[in-house]
């Protein structure tokens, strides 16, 4: 084996780490920012939803440079001393995962049928109850933007390099470790740690699958495990329209 | 139902429209438009699909904004107030949409989450909200998804949500629409006793059977408003007919309304030369 065990462990558990991390801080910076940008009117709106959007294919290796340069010693925030640590991989992922969570997010609340918006607001809810009604209402939609901003910093590569450096026992990640094993020439080590990559997005995917049966279930009234739930007959009288 | 008001009696605010202009897509649809909702009022806005009597609720309300011309409610104009001063008049206010909008959850959530948001307590905003779905014939659905209901049940769903938080005032779209006789005349009685109890009531209807039933049942206070060609022409009841014997205006419309009209009940009164 070319990496001890417990190295092996270590490395799945940072990278495991690096990427949830960088999903729920996503998630943080991202369904807010999402929320305010389809729900909210104000100047500039239209530009930063358009920098957003851009910013789905925003490559990786753009991402790392720009904060190593941010970060490196001589660097503005180099005295921070958080180039070549979990930090900084974990500050890059995150650079990728929140456009793409927010983007999603603007998608899933603005496919919201009007008249469902309408009766929220309607209602006379504060902003905060607004947004939490409404988020509820989208709630599959900005799930599955979750997930797929998992699926973006999941064993990344580029990022986690050029910020984590790739340093044994620190900031070696799956992806990164697959790099170094395949520079090497361990083929076989390299596929090893790529399956377990795969498992954990396929881990992802049957989240996302439950979670749209879930949904088809529940617009379509189904009930997959008891057959056809009885509607109540007390006060049924007359003919429903 | 549990009372949320102090004493019991409706305080309408009054709501205005004035010189009100709305295009759809380039194609004028109101121009000009005044309208007045005094404390207690109860209006009936009649008139052909694709009017704008929706969009005259909507202005009503401040969830649209008009092209020119003002929306008032309360002397003041509903784009200067304050996101807290709109909530706050937004929840005296029910309100039952043509296209009703109901939330991916049980029935009883949809009915007391408005209720919530003015911080009445889980335990009360139940049993507000099964008040009011008995009221509408709804009993025993509070646990069914609310997206589960057919159309009629739906749109009683969404007449006990408005009529759960107690409001001042009513705004009833075609709130009918999918309603057996039975529930037709439940439905109207619910929003005759609510007037009666001195709230403000609008109802739109392009039913002509349905405006003359409720103006005959709520008497003198009623007034018609029939929304036609980007115009508003507002008048009590009995005076219908006079505006069904002019050439233009409503007239050409009240005239084929009375001509389609299968029911020899239906305004008897109105010339159809």
């Amino acid at each position: 084996m070319a990496i001890p065990l417990d190295e092996l462990v270590n490395i799945t558990l940072l990278t495991v780490a690096v990427t949830i991390g960088a999903t729920a801080l996503g998630s943080l910076l991202g369904i807010p920012l999402g929320l305010l940008l389809v729900l909210e009117r104000f100047p500039g709106r239209g530009a930063i939803r358009t920098i957003v959007y851009a910013l789905y294919a925003f490559p990786p290796i753009v991402a790392g440079v720009l904060l190593y340069l941010l970060l490196r010693r001589e660097g503005p925030l180099g005295d921070l001393g958080l180039l070549f640590t979990p930090v900084a991989i974990l500050l890059g992922e995150t650079l990728l995962t929140t456009p793409l969570i927010a983007g999603l997010t603007v998608s899933a609340v603005a496919e919201l049928p009007p008249e469902v918006i309408e009766i929220v607001d309607s209602g006379g809810p504060s902003l905060r109850q607004r947004a939490i009604a409404l988020l509820r209402e989208a709630r599959f939609g900005v799930t599955a933007a979750v997930l797929v901003g998992y699926g973006r910093s999941l064993a990344e590569v580029a990022a986690a390099l050029i910020l984590g450096g790739n340093i044994r026992g620190e900031t070696r990640t799956l992806g990164t470790a697959i790099l170094l094993e395949v520079n090497q020439g361990d083929f076989e080590f390299a596929l090893a740690l790529s399956a377990l990559i795969l498992a954990q997005a396929l881990f992802m995917a049957f989240l996302l699958r439950r979670l749209q049966r879930a949904e088809r279930a529940f617009a379509h009234r189904i009930d997959t495990s008891h057959g056809r739930p009885k509607r109540p007959t007390s006060e049924k009288t007359g003919v429903e329209g | 139902m549990a009372d949320l008001r102090a004493n019991g009696e409706c305080n309408p605010p009054e709501f205005a429209l004035a010189r009100v202009e709305v295009a759809l897509e380039g194609r004028p649809l109101l121009q000009g438009v005044d309208l007045d909702l005094t404390r207690g009022s109860f209006l009936l806005v009649l008139g052909p699909t694709g009017a704008g009597k929706t969009t005259i609720l909507r202005l009503l309300l401040g969830l649209q904004h008009p092209g020119a011309g003002k929306t008032l409610v309360e002397g003041r104009e509903w784009s200067t107030l304050s996101r807290a001063n709109r909530a706050h008049i937004r929840q005296r206010i029910g309100y039952v949409q043509q296209q009703v909008g109901l939330l991916q959850a049980p029935a009883l959530y949809n009915v007391t989450l408005p209720l919530r948001w003015r911080g009445v307590s889980r335990d009360v905003a139940d049993e507000c909200g099964k008040t009011a779905m008995a009221s509408v014939g709804l009993s025993g659905y509070e646990r069914e998804p609310a997206l589960s209901l057919s159309g009629g049940e739906r749109q009683r769903l969404a007449m006990a949500r408005a009529c759960a938080v107690e409001p001042d005032v009513l705004f009833l779209d075609e709130f009918t629409n999918h309603q057996d006789p039975a529930h037709e005349d439940l439905l109207e009685s619910l929003a005759h006793g609510f007037h009666g109890r001195g709230g403000t009531v609008v109802v739109v209807s392009h039913r002509l059977d349905q405006v003359r039933r409720m103006a005959t049942r709520g008497g003198d206070a009623v007034q018609i408003a029939i929304v036609i060609d980007g115009q508003v022409y507002v008048c009590a009841w009995p005076a219908l007919p006079s505006f069904a014997t002019e050439p233009a205006g409503p007239g050409p419309f009240l005239r084929r309304l009375a001509l389609a009209s299968e029911s020899e009940v239906e305004l008897a009164a109105v010339p159809t030369s």
